[in-house]
């Protein structure tokens, strides 16, 4: 592949799915410091 | 099961997990497998990732996260909480779910296409001329797909029938047994089967010769395209889409939620695995494409075409039959992850409606569920004919531009400017969730999203005048496109006329 394409594949991955692995990981710790309703 | 005596009451998300696949479920649909790698690779390629980000952060998160507001500070669908906010705007309400209404009547025929190819896949029964087989033999078009033959309106045909029954069985069913039972319990099974199968294509996909000389064409970036305004459109356009802002599903969806629940983070995490998993569908529909080209000897830019429906059922069953082993594996495999993705969106287009209806009308869900299934299959026939993929494409193309978009800005416009609501619904939801709204979103919500929104119809209405959509004849784009948005609207009117006033329905615990 050319590296400007491996660039923005690697831009989008990092982005997207190091943005999906931040909120879940976010979300999972903030539910579990939360008392049950 | 019968509900005719028995008050009706408020459906509920059994988990947030449920709700959030759900969510996810509903928009992670059949444009994230098969515009999205389109969109990129006519934009700038990897370029566009850029303005793609911008409309994400600036337009298609904040929208999102204001009807998960709306519909859980208000615990109605649509209209009941734009009746809520505005008595004179609950039309806006019905007019999201009439938009939806008519979105299904043909989502669920492009389903049963897609079912009907599972089966084609077994053995690879297209043959070797795929557009003949898609156009003529399986949807047998009137003038084999030739736009002059717009009015041969024809016969159904009986093998899309035949898919069309069992797609409406399916979506039935899901619907009839309700939120926790019905869709909740679709999506647990059916996200986490379709990000598996999802995978497990794109492997095949990129370990295929030629893979990179199609992500080559996919990924590398011409800057100079950001300077093209028609890119931008693209992208606020793409983000719109593929959340489902301004169907009401969301609206809808949240009003079923426990009162403390984090919703900016839900939000989030809906809106990024949505946009997560279209990338990951654009590298694996690129990396086959690639294939393609190498082994027909041709360049990826020819054997690409359009995307959406061409892509699906004329190139995919190409690729499929191109490769070198485990051929109706991996068509199956396809097809599958295809109806996984769209049924999960179909249940939800209907859902936002019949949580409509049954407010209105104080129906059971059976009921309503019987009520809107009906009409809608009884009008699914309509695209079945000889002549229904001209009258599908049609309405998509004018749904889609006009009565979404518009909806949508009037939906922000009414928020932040006509009702002034924006402080409550940002208080709203930082009062409930860990990530805290600030100015930047009451500054997408009242000046970037409406001045975009307005933007991109004033573009499709320019692009419109330019000349005819896909060829088809004026009085067709006229009567079928133009009328059944309007009718959509002339619906949503009579129906926001009528004096029953939606109201709550009591909330149990299944």
């Amino acid at each position: 592949m050319d590296t400007g394409a491996i660039i923005m594949l690697l831009i989008g991955a990092i982005f997207l799915w190091g943005g999906v692995a931040v909120v879940v990981a976010n979300y999972v710790r903030v539910s579990r410091s939360r008392p049950k309703d | 099961m019968s509900d005719v005596g028995q008050a009706p009451v408020r459906d509920q998300w059994g988990t947030k997990l449920g709700f959030i696949l759900a969510a996810m479920g509903s928009a992670i649909g059949l444009g994230n497998i098969w515009r999205y790698p389109y969109v990129v690779y006519e934009n700038g390629g990897g370029a566009f990732l850029i303005p793609y980000f911008v409309a994400l952060a600036t337009a298609g998160l904040p929208i999102l996260l204001l009807e998960y507001s709306i519909g859980h500070r208000y615990r109605h669908g649509a209209p009941g909480s734009f009746h809520l906010i505005s008595e004179k705007w609950e039309w806006l309400g019905w007019w999201m779910a009439a938009i939806s209404f008519v979105i299904a009547t043909y989502y669920v025929v492009i389903l049963a296409w897609v079912l009907s190819y599972i089966y084609y896949s077994v053995g690879e029964q297209w043959g070797d001329d795929t557009a003949g087989f898609f156009i003529a033999e399986y949807l047998g078009t009137s003038g084999d797909g030739d736009p002059a033959s717009f009015w041969t309106v024809g016969s159904p045909q009986w093998k899309v029938v035949l898919g069309l029954v069992l797609c409406w069985a399916i979506v039935y069913y899901i619907l009839f047994r309700g939120v926790k039972r019905g869709i909740e319990l679709a999506s647990k099974f059916m996200m986490p089967t379709l990000i598996v199968l999802l995978i497990i294509i794109v492997i095949r996909a990129v370990t295929l010769e030629g893979a990179s000389d199609g992500l080559n064409v996919l990924f590398t970036p011409d800057f100079g395209a950001l300077a093209d305004w028609q890119v931008w459109q693209s992208a606020y356009g793409q983000v719109f889409f593929s959340l489902s802002i301004a169907f009401s599903i969301m609206i809808a969806y949240s009003s079923y939620l426990p009162r403390r629940t984090d919703l900016s983070n839900t939000g989030l995490i809906v809106g990024l695995s949505n946009a997560g998993f279209e990338f990951l569908a654009a590298i694996g529909v690129f990396a086959a494409l690639g294939f393609l080209a190498l082994t027909t000897g041709s360049e990826v830019t020819e054997v690409a075409g359009t995307g959406g429906v061409g892509l699906a059922f004329i190139v995919f069953p190409q690729i499929i039959s191109s490769l070198p082993a485990l051929n109706s594996f991996f068509g199956v495999v396809f097809f599958v992850t295809l109806f996984f993705a769209g049924i999960t969106s179909m249940v939800s287009i209907l859902e936002c409606v019949i949580a409509a209806v049954r407010e209105k009308f104080d129906l059971g869900r059976t009921a309503a569920v019987n009520w809107i299934c009906g009409i809608a299959g009884v009008i699914s026939l309509l695209y079945v004919t000889e002549g229904g993929l001209f009258y599908l494409d049609t309405v998509d193309h004018f749904v889609n531009a006009y009565g979404l978009v518009v909806a949508g800005l009037a939906e922000v416009l009414l928020v932040a400017w006509i009702a002034r609501e924006l402080t409550a619904q940002r208080d709203h939801l930082n009062e409930i969730s860990y990530i805290r709204m600030g100015p930047w979103w009451t500054a997408s919500m009242k000046v970037i999203t409406p001045a975009l929104l307005t933007f991109v119809i004033i573009a499709s209405l320019w692009d419109e005048f330019q000349e005819n959509y896909s060829g088809y004849p004026t009085s067709g784009l006229l009567f079928v496109g133009g009328g059944g948005v309007l009718l959509t609207l002339l619906f949503a009117i009579t129906l926001a006329l009528n004096s029953r006033v939606p109201h709550q329905l009591d909330m149990v615990k299944e």
